[in-house]
């Protein structure tokens, strides 16, 4: 197939998921803190699309409100982690010597650790919460980036253009900000598409195990924990968050790997 | 020669004509190879000389609409994919991108004889083996790619073009990107190979100079056409057509002679400079200077140290001993603002014009880089000698708004080299800047430079590009400057062994038999 359509069907999917995240701010269905056992395990109706969960939520409401937790934790992890990690990338690119060696060994350092179950241990140890939850997946995607910035970033300092700007007098730190960056961006914007789907589930797991978003904050990952006791009864509670996980990763991985060819042809 | 006796072609092409969009790219072209025939194809680049090479292999765009037939011997005309069934041997300008990276070499050519016949896997190696012999590689079969020098490589994909032992070979520049010494075998290596097999051979090349010396036969195109088409002997002495005449100026072009150099203080001075890399390479001890004015040609194969002294002199990487003095200041130690004004005095046009420029800045912010040298200019000012450094190298000031990549090879090595001289610089430093060009705009870039009236260290591979355009030549041979004199002096009686290979292995136009150079003007 010659015609990307990654990338079409990826922001389709990622604009959804997007705009139910904006509009469960401001608006949604039902009350998601508005518990009313009386109303429990609905099956689906017009008043309530996707029925209700066993404390008498109303479940669109709940997929809506999670979409927003789910993309703000990501968004606030994947960014921090570039404003950290692209910095030491550049940086270690542009000395080499030591300050290369010592970014590159403890980026291998964080690598070795299996990630998700480290950011349970730290949040264990930090106690459960969003903002425990954001710093343990921004920890674990800082040498991701540093990484991806300072492979990019070495085979640009080995071209051309960077020695004629060095003959134009410019020193390592306005090379960088003026050449190198400007020309990986394109590459970390795909890391960072792949990035973010990792950390939607990265927050999911993390809610699903308790140490991340906590109630009444809705969460895609502690909705399927919580549903699973009741697979029996009523397998939309589950299945829905899970769909919802599903698709937006897929979506955020289409306009990724989209992202990524348009890159390609652009080189 | 080869096609005295029974008139069979190899290759023929009748009428084809090419039309690539809204450009007629071949127009009615007629053209066929006999067995143990050399023909070469010349002109100017954007003559329609590749397009016709692809239109006989059948590698065309899609987009492509031929009209015309296009008929090789031994090949099925109902297949028209890429290597006709075997009947074809492709050799292509750049080796390393006919060759897989991850693939020793030996399995390489493997797969290419499997591709074509059915063989043992055993059967394919040994004849493997056998093929990179015949090309003269003396490097084992396990040997990946990169291991190999520009020259090995470009033997590689010659036994890989003729593994399936073709009738035909068709070769598309193969040597342009290879220095005269490896050039000069590679061309005996395809002769051989054509005369033994008796296979035909086109030889596609903007050099007339190269393919005079080789080609029975001569084909010029120009505007898509084939314009002149005769025996060597007779294209050469009496060429019929302009194009012709305008390949044959450019290969003996001498630039206009220049103001002699300004005697008195040298404007470069390199002391004793050592630099050595771990795992080999580097500069041993090399000392040499440059007066206000003078070109200076630095020669030697390619690992000789060119890049090294370069890198040192453009302080652009530290010497372990030794000094780089700019009009008697030392480079290397200056500071700030002193560092600042020396930097000014040095600029450098780079080989590879496309890579030269960073692809996200238009032309006008790649010429006014080197402004950040000169402290607080108006915005005014930058635009106004911008456009003044495009005006002098011959480029509308209008250039400025546009990116790197809408201009040509040539155009390029004209915005980099207007990039150089925007900030006036005493000394400029080419580093093969004119290799990637063809023959007619490095003529033009040639004249371009000796116009500046700038003292320049120009390195090259190429001594019949400095010949009659550098004062003085510096050879390099492994580390060490092994002669240094008058270009003349040089060219005329070279001294060390590896200075006579060089000037040996030079593509000689004044040895062809064509009339001087003032009947052609």
């Amino acid at each position: 197939m010659k015609r990307n359509l990654a990338l079409p069907a990826g922001a389709v999917l990622c604009g959804v998921f997007v705009i139910a995240a904006l509009v469960a701010t401001v608006w949604t269905p039902y009350d998601v803190a508005d518990l009313d056992i009386g109303r429990r395990l609905l099956a689906p109706s017009p008043s309530h699309w996707l029925g209700t969960d066993q404390y008498g939520r109303d479940l669109l409401s709940m997929i809506l409100a999670g979409a927003t937790v789910s993309l703000s934790v990501s968004l606030l992890a994947v960014g921090a982690a570039l404003l950290v990690g692209v910095p030491l990338g550049l940086l270690a690119a542009a000395r080499g010597g030591w300050v290369d060696a010592l970014v590159t060994r403890a980026g291998d350092v964080l690598f070795a650790f299996p990630a998700l179950l480290l950011a349970v241990l730290f949040a264990a140890i930090l106690g459960p919460g969003a903002s425990n939850a954001i710093l343990a997946v921004a920890l674990f995607n800082v040498p991701v980036f540093a990484r991806v910035t300072r492979s990019e970033a070495r085979r640009l300092w080995r071209r051309d253009f960077v020695a004629a700007a060095r003959l134009a007098g410019k020193g390592r730190a306005r090379i960088s900000a003026e050449h190198i960056l400007p020309n990986s961006a394109g590459v970390l914007l795909v890391q960072a598409t792949i990035q973010f789907a990792l950390a939607i589930v990265a927050e999911a797991g993390l809610s699903y195990v308790g140490l991340g978003v906590q109630p009444p904050l809705p969460s895609w990952g502690r909705m399927l924990a919580d549903a699973q006791t009741l697979i029996g009864v009523a397998p939309r509670l589950a299945i829905a968050p899970g769909l919802a996980i599903v698709l937006a990763v897929f979506g955020i991985t289409l306009l990724g790997d989209g992202l990524a060819r348009r890159v390609a042809r652009d080189d | 020669m080869g096609w005295r006796g029974e008139w069979r072609a190899m290759i023929e092409l009748r009428e084809v004509s090419v039309r690539l969009g809204e450009t007629l790219a071949l127009d009615r072209v007629s053209l066929s190879v006999a067995p143990g025939e050399i023909l070469g194809l010349v002109g100017a680049s954007g003559s329609g000389k590749s397009t016709l090479a692809y239109a006989a292999m059948g590698l065309l765009p899609e987009r492509a609409v031929l009209s015309g037939s296009v008929r090789v011997e031994g090949g099925d005309p109902a297949v028209m994919n890429a290597l006709r069934g075997g009947a074809v041997g492709m050799v292509f300008q750049e080796p390393m991108t006919a060759l897989n990276p991850a693939m020793t070499i030996g399995a390489q050519v493997a797969e290419a004889i499997r591709l074509h016949e059915r063989v043992s896997r055993r059967a394919a190696r040994r004849r493997a083996a056998e093929a990179l012999a015949r090309v003269g590689l003396d490097v084992p079969p396990g040997r990946f790619p990169h291991q190999l020098s520009g020259g090995q490589r470009q033997r590689v994909a010659i036994a890989i073009a003729i593994a399936a032992r073709p009738r035909f070979l068709l070769a598309d520049e193969p040597t342009t990107a290879l220095d005269t010494v490896t050039q000069g075998a590679i061309v005996a290596l395809l002769v051989r190979l054509v005369r033994e097999e008796r296979m035909g051979l086109l030889f596609v090349s903007h050099d007339l100079a190269l393919v005079g010396g080789m080609a029975d036969r001569i084909a010029v195109m120009e505007g898509g056409r084939i314009v002149e088409e005769g025996a060597t002997s007779s294209v050469l002495r009496a060429p019929s057509h302009a194009a012709t005449r305008r390949l044959l100026a450019r290969a003996l072009h001498r630039p206009a002679p220049r103001p002699d150099p300004v005697p008195g203080l040298p404007l470069l001075e390199v002391q004793g400079l050592t630099r050595r890399y771990t795992g080999g390479g580097g500069v041993e001890d090399v000392s040499f200077a440059i007066r206000p004015g003078e070109i200076v040609g630095l020669v030697g194969a390619s690992g000789a140290g060119k890049t090294t002294i370069l890198r040192n002199v453009l302080a652009l990487e530290k010497p372990e001993t030794g000094r780089v003095l700019l009009a008697g200041e030392d480079f290397h130690h200056a500071r700030g603002s002193r560092l600042r004004a020396l930097r000014r005095q040095v600029q450098a046009v780079f080989q590879d014009p496309a890579g030269s420029f960073d692809p996200r800045q238009t032309v006008g912010r790649i010429v006014a880089e080197p402004l950040h040298l000169v402290p607080s200019l108006a915005p005014a000012e930058v635009r106004s000698r911008v456009a003044a450094a495009l005006a002098r190298v011959g480029l509308d000031p209008g250039t400025a708004e546009r990116l790197p990549h809408l201009f040509s090879g040539g155009q390029r090595q004209r915005i980099a080299l207007a990039r150089a001289l925007v900030v006036e610089p005493q000394l400029l430093v080419l580093d093969e800047a004119l290799s990637a060009l063809d023959a007619s705009t490095r003529a033009d870039m040639l004249d371009l430079l000796s116009g500046l009236n700038v003292a320049m260290l120009f390195v090259s591979h190429d001594l019949a590009l400095l010949r009659g355009f550098a004062d003085r030549l510096l050879v390099l041979h492994e580390g060490r400057i092994v002669e240094e004199g008058a270009t003349a002096e040089v060219l005329a009686h070279p001294r060390h062994p590896h200075s006579r290979a060089l000037v040996d292995a030079m593509p000689d136009a004044g040895a062809l038999p064509i009339p001087p150079e003032p009947a052609l003007r």
